[in-house]
C-alpha cells in the first residue's frame, strides 16, 4: 500500500491546507481539528492566522439559500416562465375583483341618483306637530337604518289655492286656469325650522311668495305683484307678494312638482300654517324626504338593504303616514342585475386563477426538476427530504416574491384606474388586497405542498447523466393533482361574493373541467383506438395510455383558455355598445381577460408541441433502424396532438357554452349574436394554435439514431 | 495474569447478504448469501465479472439499496432496520461513494469548491468549517487552483478527483469507489489512488473499490471476488496481484 504524501505542486503557498498537503497526509472532513499542526501550539496559531487571512477573500461560498437562488439563475428560462405566471395571475386575481366590485358600486350609485328615495307624509295642525312628526319620523329612520338614510328637505304643502286678487284686481276664475299649491320647505335641522317660524311669526305680515318663472307666465304674475290667496274649498283670503321666481323646479330638491295642472307656491312655513287656519279642516301635509348615502349604503347588499326599507315603510304605514316613493323597489332590481354580473365575473375570475394555479404548477415542476436531478445526488449523500425541501422553497420564493413585487404596483395602477370611474368611495385598496390575497395565498398553499410532495419523492440515486428525474408515476401525478389544496383555498373564496348568493354554476366549473380531463384521458378518441396496427396509431396509442400526464397539464391549461375565451368573448364584442361606463369598464377588462387567455393557450400549445416533438424523435430514434419512418414519426405525433386538442377546445367550449348560458352574459345583444362571438372567438384561438404549433415544431431533416434518448428515464 | 484482549468490532460486517430484483422474467438475485468483514482502516477490492453484483454490493454499503435478506452492520447501523432519518444520516455521517459514472455525483452548476461545500450543508457545521475542509481536501486532491472552475472546465482525471473529494466531505468512515479508474491509463490511476491513499491514511477510513484493474491490487489490502452474486474468493492482496 502506497503511503507516500501527494508531492506539493509550484504555487500552493503556504497556507495550512497546503502545509498539510505537502508535509503529512491530510484527513478528510472535520479531521483537520482533531490533528496538532506542526511545531507546536505557538505555530499552529500562526498558521491558523495566515489561513484566517486567506480564506476571507477566498472563492464563493455556498448556502441553502444560494443554491435556492442558483437554481433562479441556472434555469433563466423557466425562472421567467413561472415568474410570469404567477404575475399574470396575481393581477389578474386581483384587478377582475376589483373591477367587479368598482362597477358594483358605480351601478349602485347611478341606481341610487335615478330612484327617488324615501318620502314619508303625515297631515299636521300647526308648527309644533310637524316638528313632532318630523323628530318621530327621524328617529324611526335612524334606528332602522342609520346612516344609510340621509335626511334631506323637510316641507309641508297646502292645496288647492286659487288666485283671488292680483295687484287688488279680482282674478274670476276661469277653466284651464291652473290652481295654485302652496308648498313650505322646512331647513334640514327641526329646531332651526322652529325659530325660523318663530321669526316670521314676530316679523308679522309683509309675506312674500315665490314661484317658477314658467307658472308665472301662465298666471300672468310678474315680480312685485300683489297677490290674494284663496282655499278653493272657500274661506279667507291671505295676501303676498311675489317676491321671486326659480327655475322651475319646486323647492331645494325638486322633490315636491305639483300635481299635473297646478301652479306651485313656496313660501315660509308660518306663512303656510297662517294661510291654512283660513281653509276650513285647515291642515297641511308634512311631508320628510330621505336619500340614500351610497357610501353608507354599500356597505350592505343591496338586497338585505332593500329589506330593511320594506320593513321601515310597513312600521311607517302602520303608524298612519303616508310613504309615496320608497327606493326598496329600484334596489330590489338592482341585486337582480347584479347578481348575474357577479356571478359571471366571478367564474371568470375562478376560471382566470385556476389557469394560472395549473400554468404554474406545470412550470414550477419543470423548473425543479432540474434541481432535483441535483438533489438526488444530494440525498445519495446524506441530504434529508426536509433540506431538500427548503431549497424548492427557497427557489419558489425568490420567484414568487418577485411576482408578488411586480403584481402589487400593477394592482395598484388598476386600482387608481378603476378609481377614475366616478363612485362613492375612490379607495380600492381593501379590495385589492382582497383580491390578490386570494391567488396568493391558494398558489402559495400548492406550490409549497407540490414541493414538499416532490422532495419527498425525490429519488436518492444519482440520475444519468443527461436525464431528467423520475420520481414515477405516482409522484407526477400526485404533482399534477396537487391543485387541490389551491383550488380548496380558492374555490369558496372566489365565489363569495360581496354578499350575493354563491353561484352553483361557477362552483361547478373547475369540477366540470377536471372530469371533462378524466374523461378524456380515459377514453381516447376513436381514431386511436381502431387503428388497427399502423405504427404511427400504435405508437400514438401507446403514448396516450402510458403517458397521460405528459398531456394533462396542457389539456387543462387548454380547456380552461378556451372556456375563459368563450365565457369572456360575448362581454368583449359588447363593450361598444355598454350602456354605462362602468359596464364598458368591466367589458373593456373582459376584452383584456379574452386576450390573455387566448396567448397563454398560445403559447401552452406551441411549448406542448416543441417537447413532445423533440422528445418523441429522441425516444423514436433507435426505432429508426428497424424500418420507422419520418413519415410515421410526424404522423404519430400528429394524432397524439390531436387527440390533445380535441380534448382541450372541445371540453372547454362546452364548459364555456354551459356557464355563457347559466350567466347570459351578453344580455345586452342577442342570444346568437352571443354565441356568434364565441364561435368566432374559438376559431381566433384554433387558427393562433395551428399557427404557432407550425412555427414551433422544428421538424430535423431525419432522425438521427445516435441521439436516441432513454424512454425509460423520461415520465 | 495479562487480560485477554477482545478484538474490536469490524467496521463493516456482512452476513448471508442477498439483493433481489423484480424482472418481467421473474425476480432476479444480484447477492446471494454474501459474507464480509472490514475493519477500519482497510482497503478492499471488489472484483468480478460485469453483472456479478459488484455495484449492487456498494449500493447496499451505500444505504441506497435495502438488504433483502441477510444481516449487513456498518459503523453499528443496521442497514436493514433503518427509519428514514436514520439512514440520512448514515448516509451523510458514515459512507461516502464515488459512483461508477463519477460525473453523475458532481453538481454542475456549482463550482470546484462549492461542490464540495454541498454535501456538507446538510450537516450541522460551521462556515468555515465547511470551508476549511473543502479546502483541505481539494489542496490534498491537487485542485488547489482550480476552486473557481466549473465542473465542465475540468480534465478527466480532475473530475475524478473532484468526485473523490465530494464523497470525503462529509469525512466518511467507509468510501466506495466504483471503478473510478475506468477510463485511465495506469499512470494516472495510481496518481490518483496515490493521492487518495495520503486523505485517508491517517483517518483509519476503510475503502471498498470496485475495479476490473488487477494490477491495481497493490494499493489495497485484501481482494474480495464475487460470481454470480456469491463470494468467489476473499484473498489478502499480495495473492491477487498478477
Amino acid at each position: 500500500m502506497v503511503m507516500d504524501p501527494p508531492p506539493r505542486r509550484s504555487g500552493d503557498g503556504p497556507t495550512r491546507a497546503g502545509t498539510a498537503a505537502a508535509g503529512t497526509a491530510v484527513p478528510p472532513g472535520g479531521h483537520v481539528r482533531d490533528r496538532p499542526a506542526a511545531g507546536g501550539p505557538r505555530d499552529a496559531r500562526r498558521a491558523s492566522g495566515i489561513a484566517r487571512r486567506r480564506w476571507r477573500p477566498g472563492p464563493a461560498g455556498l448556502s441553502r439559500s444560494g443554491l435556492g437562488w442558483g437554481q433562479v439563475r441556472r434555469w433563466p428560462g423557466r425562472s421567467l416562465a413561472l415568474w410570469l405566471c404567477l404575475t399574470t395571475t396575481f393581477v389578474l386575481g386581483g384587478a377582475l375583483p376589483l373591477v367587479a366590485t368598482s362597477t358594483s358600486r358605480t351601478a349602485l350609485a347611478e341606481t341610487l341618483a335615478r330612484s327617488a328615495g324615501l318620502t314619508v307624509e303625515q297631515k299636521v295642525a300647526g308648527p309644533d306637530a310637524f316638528s313632532a312628526f318630523r323628530r318621530v319620523v327621524d328617529d324611526q329612520v335612524r334606528a332602522t337604518l342609520g346612516d344609510r338614510l340621509a335626511p334631506g328637505a323637510a316641507y309641508g304643502r297646502l292645496g288647492p289655492l286659487e288666485l283671488a286678487t292680483v295687484n287688488g284686481h279680482p282674478r274670476p276664475a276661469r277653466p284651464g286656469r291652473p290652481r295654485l299649491e302652496a308648498t313650505s320647505f322646512a331647513p334640514p335641522s327641526p329646531a332651526d325650522g322652529a325659530s325660523d317660524a318663530a321669526e316670521q311669526d314676530a316679523a308679522g305680515g309683509d309675506a312674500r311668495i315665490a314661484m317658477s318663472g314658467a307658472d308665472a307666465r301662465r298666471l300672468g304674475l310678474q315680480v312685485g305683484d300683489d297677490l290674494c290667496l284663496a282655499p278653493v274649498a272657500g274661506g279667507a283670503t291671505w295676501c303676498a307678494r311675489l317676491g321671486g321666481l326659480h327655475g322651475g323646479r319646486g323647492g331645494p330638491e325638486g322633490l315636491t312638482q305639483p300635481a299635473r295642472g297646478t301652479a306651485g307656491l313656496t313660501m315660509p312655513l308660518a306663512d303656510l300654517f297662517q294661510l291654512a287656519r283660513l281653509a276650513p279642516g285647515g291642515t297641511v301635509v308634512a311631508g320628510l324626504t330621505y336619500r340614500l348615502d351610497p357610501a353608507h349604503a354599500a356597505e350592505l347588499p343591496p338586497g338585505r338593504l332593500a329589506g330593511e326599507i320594506d320593513r321601515l315603510v310597513a312600521a311607517l304605514e302602520a303608524a298612519g303616514r303616508r310613504v309615496p316613493s320608497s327606493p326598496a323597489a329600484a334596489l330590489a332590481r338592482f341585486e337582480a342585475e347584479q347578481r348575474a354580473t357577479s356571478a359571471w365575473l366571478r367564474t371568470l375570475t375562478a376560471l382566470v386563477v385556476l389557469e394560472g394555479l395549473v400554468a404554474s404548477l406545470g412550470v414550477a415542476n419543470r423548473l425543479l426538476d432540474g434541481w432535483r436531478a441535483q438533489a438526488a445526488v444530494l440525498r445519495a449523500r446524506g441530504w434529508g427530504w426536509r433540506q431538500v425541501w427548503q431549497v424548492e422553497l427557497t427557489t419558489l420564493g425568490w420567484i414568487f416574491a418577485g411576482a408578488v413585487a411586480a403584481a402589487l404596483p400593477l394592482d395598484g395602477a388598476l386600482s387608481g384606474a378603476a378609481g377614475a370611474i366616478p363612485r362613492p368611495r375612490s379607495d380600492g385598496s381593501p379590495e385589492l388586497v382582497g383580491g390578490i390575497s386570494v391567488p396568493l395565498v391558494g398558489l402559495a398553499v400548492t406550490l409549497v405542498t407540490a414541493s414538499a410532495l416532490g422532495a419527498l419523492s425525490a429519488p436518492a440515486r444519482p440520475l444519468r447523466p443527461r436525464s431528467r428525474p423520475a420520481p414515477g408515476e405516482r409522484g407526477r401525478l400526485a404533482s399534477a393533482v396537487l391543485g387541490l389544496p389551491g383550488i380548496a383555498v380558492l374555490i369558496p373564496s372566489l365565489l363569495r361574493g360581496s354578499g350575493a348568493a354563491a353561484d352553483p354554476w361557477g362552483s361547478l366549473a373547475p369540477v366540470a373541467g377536471a372530469l371533462l380531463v378524466g374523461i378524456a384521458m380515459a377514453y381516447p378518441p376513436a381514431r386511436l383506438r381502431h387503428s388497427g396496427h399502423d405504427p404511427a396509431a400504435v405508437l400514438a396509442r401507446g403514448q396516450v395510455r402510458s403517458r397521460p400526464l405528459q398531456h394533462m397539464g396542457v389539456t387543462l391549461v387548454l380547456m380552461l383558455a378556451t372556456a375563459t375565451i368563450v365565457l369572456a368573448a360575448p362581454a368583449a364584442a359588447a363593450a361598444s355598445i355598454a350602456s354605462s361606463r362602468a359596464a364598458r369598464a368591466m367589458d373593456v377588462e373582459a376584452a383584456g381577460t379574452c386576450l390573455g387567455a387566448t396567448v397563454m393557450a398560445w403559447t401552452g400549445l406551441a411549448v406542448h408541441v416543441r417537447r413532445t416533438g423533440e422528445r418523441r424523435r429522441r425516444e423514436y430514434a433507435g426505432l429508426a433502424g428497424h424500418g420507422l419512418g419520418e413519415g410515421q414519426v410526424r404522423r404519430s405525433l400528429a394524432l397524439e396532438r390531436r387527440w390533445t386538442w380535441w380534448c382541450g377546445l372541445g371540453g372547454g367550449s362546452l364548459l364555456g357554452l354551459a356557464l355563457e348560458a347559466s350567466h347570459l352574459p351578453g344580455a345586452a345583444m342577442p342570444p346568437w349574436s352571443a354565441v356568434g362571438f364565441a364561435v368566432a372567438a374559438l376559431c381566433v384561438l384554433a387558427a393562433g394554435a395551428a399557427g404557432g404549433a407550425r412555427l414551433a415544431d422544428r421538424e430535423p431533416a431525419r432522425i438521427d439514431p445516435l441521439t436516441a434518448g432513454a424512454i425509460s428515464d423520461e415520465a | 495474569m495479562k487480560p485477554e484482549r477482545i478484538p474490536p468490532a469490524p467496521l463493516v460486517r456482512i452476513r448471508r447478504l442477498a439483493r433481489t430484483y423484480p424482472a418481467s422474467s421473474g425476480p432476479v438475485a444480484a447477492l446471494r448469501g454474501v459474507d464480509l468483514d472490514l475493519a477500519e482502516g482497510t482497503r478492499l477490492a471488489v472484483m468480478g465479472r460485469s453483472g456479478s453484483g459488484k455495484s449492487t454490493l456498494l449500493d447496499v454499503l451505500a444505504g441506497l439499496e435495502p438488504p433483502d435478506g441477510g444481516e449487513v452492520h456498518v459503523a453499528g447501523h443496521d442497514l436493514g432496520h433503518l427509519s428514514r432519518r436514520e439512514r440520512d444520516l448514515y448516509r451523510r455521517r458514515v459512507v461516502g461513494y464515488v459512483w461508477q459514472q463519477f460525473e453523475v455525483g458532481i453538481l454542475p452548476g456549482l463550482t470546484v469548491f462549492q461542490n464540495v461545500l454541498a454535501p456538507q450543508l446538510a450537516g450541522g457545521r460551521s462556515r468555515g468549517d465547511r470551508r476549511r475542509t473543502a479546502t483541505v481536501l481539494l489542496q490534498a486532491l491537487r485542485l488547489g487552483g482550480r476552486l473557481e472552475a466549473r465542473p465542465s472546465e475540468l480534465t478527466p482525471i480532475e473530475a475524478r478527483r473532484l468526485a473523490v473529494a465530494v464523497a470525503l466531505a462529509n469525512g466518511p468512515r467507509l468510501l466506495l469507489l466504483d471503478e473510478i479508474t475506468a477510463g485511465l491509463d495506469r499512470v494516472a490511476a495510481r496518481g490518483l489512488l496515490d493521492d487518495l491513499d495520503g486523505l485517508v491514511g491517517r483517518t483509519r477510513t476503510a475503502v471498498v473499490l470496485v475495479t476490473h484493474d488487477a494490477r491495481l491490487c497493490d494499493h489495497v489490502d485484501r481482494v474480495l471476488v464475487l460470481r454470480d452474486g456469491m463470494v468467489l474468493a476473499d484473498v489478502a492482496s499480495s495473492a491477487a496481484i498478477p
